[in-house]
């Protein structure tokens, strides 16, 4: 960025020439300083993409067309969507799907600009579905929900997520469609630790959970593992959200429905919940030092209880562990009272503005609603409502780890519960939940200002865009 | 950039030729060399001028990056004044010139001046081999390396236990009070290698007559030291401190992989703001305003410096 030479006699013996040719030299620089700012009105005025961002003609008719379609993917995500994508292919023979992958820890900040280069993948799974239709990167999806009848055959609670309309999630036209799949986020435990503290059967509110936690930290075993170096805290700081707020109130305040707000006594008490257990000495020391990768390796080496995270970690986690941990769904407050806990819709995805192959991309998107596509998510460690389920059966410590994520799946779906993370209401509050986790493990901020604080990066947010 | 030139030629000519003959010539000569400077010239317009003007102009706008931007006027300069992460990041830098720049030219003038009786010997190979391995360690590795070292169960904290210190035992990068120096001491690992071969070399090009006159004259090492070694590193210890200053204002891959800038804000830095505001929350001109805010914090710590190690 810098031109810093080191000091060469040749330099320090600047003459006159040598100034006079510096001050041209400047000139010459502050001209084409203005010539540049002036030229563009200013940046991204030519963002406006030249595709069509709303078809209104749509065309099913296109699986016996030879083409190559490109999905965009993070490589956590990779394995599951090869399979979707060979899956697809086996069923249409003529329509090829490539991935295009990035790192995880690239993916989200690279894809609007991908999404809005001139070689845009076909296919993707926006991270941010409101900021991509802001910016005109996503294609609107009512013509071909019409003509597959995606409203029909999906769960509208399935299809509402992908619905953006005047910066609102949840209504309006639709962005992101296909089948109804997601990870479900909840409670995973270390089989041989719980039996160790007697937990025969799921808690069922959080009091029984603390209970549990208690006698393990008694027992000397570290309750709950985490990571907190990138703010991962918040998975289990959400689902206390989701529990005391109500899955409807965090989606209103994700989604940005008019009028919602985290300032709210449940949402505080939620905090203060967090707060409790971090002081009660539930985390290790060193939580604020460790990050992802090193909090799988604690859990797998039976260093802690619980771990609040999503079962995508089943694709992630030391393959020799398995057996050896299950899941519950995240218990209510209260004894009898709703399940809540956050998921995404995993196999949904949006077709870019830019692609030239929407048709193609459509029929993909029909693909996902098909049982085939629900099969393959749930062998990936995703849980589907397929129809016909057991969905009255109770949460329990028994049964293999998918069987558990299918119950505890249908627990929350049953409540109605679902909801989503409070970060991905915008990127500003992500940043800020991160720093104040890490404070309030370091006790430098009380449960009461932390709310207040992400209350106030929440509508500064929400004023900017 | 400074063509070569010849004073002692060009002086000369003004003296007997016709002034304008000459100007004429001087000048066609200096577009002669221009010409051959244009490829490069080319490549620092595209690769450096261009986004240095682009962030300049970006800051002024309210921007994520692809959608349509609103002038905002000065608004980003104000909020980097005003907000206290980003004001106290850039005092985060500064602390962090202790021990990117302060600690390692102190450690490398010593070191140099001890290694310079063992030159030429194994041991000496070896010192400055072992001391000059971080700095072909890329930052970014070097971050991660010392993750683990400053782990609850690191080797940092083994240390510690190991010599009856378990009271100072911490996890160190998510330490609240001492994350921040915890960071700054991988800069003097990273810094000190690079300061001491500079210094050495310098070392290497005083002349031994000036040591051997000083010890006739009955100076010990210490006053060698003071009166010898000192003022004739002068050049090189300039360049030291420009180069690791700049690396600790400008510092970002260490953070970045260490803490990330937490816990809380304890360890953000200017550069690590910089990215956080442009690629997460997707605010380009409030992160190209920080930019060029740090930039002239460089320029205005670097200049006078520079005055005041040149050769007189």
């Amino acid at each position: 960025m810098l031109a810093h030479s080191t000091t060469s006699p040749a330099r320090s013996a600047t003459g006159a020439v040598g100034k006079r040719r510096r001050a041209s030299l400047v000139a010459v620089a502050a001209g084409s300083a203005l010539v540049t700012l002036a030229a563009c009105s200013g940046p991204g005025s030519r963002s406006g993409s030249s595709a069509d961002a709303t078809p209104t003609a749509v065309n099913t008719a296109v699986a016996n067309t030879p083409t190559t379609l490109t999905l965009f993917s993070a490589a956590g995500l990779e394995a599951y969507e090869q399979d979707l994508a060979d899956a697809f292919q086996r069923k249409y023979p003529k329509i090829k799907v490539k991935l295009r992958v990035e790192s995880d820890n690239n993916f989200n900040t690279v894809l609007p600009r991908v999404l809005a280069s001139d070689s845009a993948p076909d296919i993707v799974q926006p991270y941010d579905l409101r900021g991509g239709v802001k910016d005109g990167l996503l294609t609107n999806l009512d013509a071909y929900d019409k003509a597959y009848g995606w409203s029909d055959k999906v769960p509208a609670s399935a299809l509402a997520p992908g619905r953006v309309s005047n910066g609102v999630v949840g209504s309006g036209p639709l962005y992101q469609a296909g089948g109804s799949a997601g990870p479900l986020t909840g409670v995973f435990y270390n089989k041989k630790l719980a039996a160790k503290v007697g937990m025969k059967t799921p808690p069922r509110s959080i009091g029984e959970l603390e209970a549990v936690m208690a006698k393990a930290k008694k027992s000397g075993i570290t309750p709950i593992v985490a990571s907190n170096q990138d703010g991962l805290i918040g998975h289990l700081y959400n689902l206390l959200l989701g529990d005391y707020m109500g899955a409807q109130e965090l989606s209103d305040l994700v989604y940005r429905k008019p009028g919602a707000t985290l300032q709210t006594p449940a949402a505080v008490q939620a905090t203060k919940t967090l707060h409790k257990w971090i002081k009660a000495g539930y985390f290790a020391s060193d939580v604020n030092a460790l990050n992802q990768e090193a909090s799988y390796g604690k859990f797998t080496g039976g260093k802690g209880l619980f771990f609040f995270q999503g079962s995508w970690i089943t694709q992630t986690l030391d393959k020799n562990f398995k057996g050896k941990y299950g899941v519950f769904p995240m218990p209510p407050a209260k004894k009898g009272g709703m399940y809540a806990g956050m998921t995404n819709n995993t196999l949904a995805f949006s077709i870019a503005a830019r692609s030239k192959k929407k048709d193609a991309a459509g029929l993909f998107l029909n693909f996902l609603t098909t049982p085939e596509a629900a099969k393959i998510a749930v062998g990936n460690g995703y849980a589907a409502l397929t129809p016909g389920a057991d969905s009255k059966a109770e949460p329990s410590l028994s049964g293999t780890l998918t069987k558990q994520i299918q119950t505890g799946y249908a627990a929350i779906a049953a409540d109605n519960g679902f909801d989503s993370w409070l970060q991905n209401s915008a990127p500003e509050v992500n940043t800020k939940l991160t720093q104040q986790l890490q404070l309030l493990v370091s006790g430098k901020v009380t449960p009461t200002a932390m709310v207040k604080t992400l209350q106030s990066t929440y509508a500064d947010a929400l004023k900017s865009n | 950039m400074e063509l070569t030139k010849s004073p002692g030629l060009s002086r000369k000519q003004g003296a007997s030729g016709s002034r304008s003959r000459h100007r004429r010539r001087l000048r066609a000569r200096r577009w002669a060399g221009w010409l051959f400077a244009l490829p490069a010239l080319a490549f620092y317009a595209v690769f450096n001028a261009r986004p240095v003007l682009l962030s300049i102009q970006y800051s002024f706008y309210d921007w994520d990056g692809v959608g349509a931007s609103t002038w905002v006027g000065l608004k980003n300069y104000s909020e980097v004044f005003t907000d206290s992460e980003q004001l106290n990041s850039l005092l985060h830098a500064f602390y962090l010139i202790l021990f990117f720049t302060v600690l390692p030219v102190l450690l490398a003038l010593i070191t140099a001046s001890v290694l310079r009786q063992l030159q030429g010997r194994f041991t000496g190979a070896l010192a400055r081999t072992l001391l000059f391995l971080p700095q072909i360690i890329p930052g970014a590795a070097a971050g991660v390396a010392w993750m683990w070292m400053y782990s609850d169960n690191g080797v940092v904290n083994q240390l510690l236990r190991a010599i009856g210190l378990d009271g100072l035992a911490r996890p160190w990068l998510g330490d609240f009070a001492w994350a921040l120096t915890a960071v700054g001491f991988i800069g003097t690992w990273l810094s000190t290698g690079l300061c001491t071969m500079l210094l050495l070399a310098g070392i290497g090009k005083i002349d031994g007559s000036l040591y051997e006159a000083a010890r006739i004259d009955g100076a010990g090492p210490l006053r060698q030291f003071w009166a010898v070694t000192l003022p004739g590193l002068r050049n090189e210890i300039g360049v030291c401190v420009t180069i690791t200053i700049i690396a600790a204002l400008a510092s970002f891959d260490v953070v970045y992989l260490a803490t990330q800038g937490g816990p809380g804000t304890q360890t953000m830095v200017p550069g690590v703001a910089v990215y956080n505001l442009a690629f997460n929350d997707n605010r380009l001109g409030a992160a190209s305003a920080l930019a060029v805010v740090l930039t002239l914090i460089v320029i205005a710590v670097i200049a006078p410096l520079q005055r005041l190690f040149r050769e007189k």
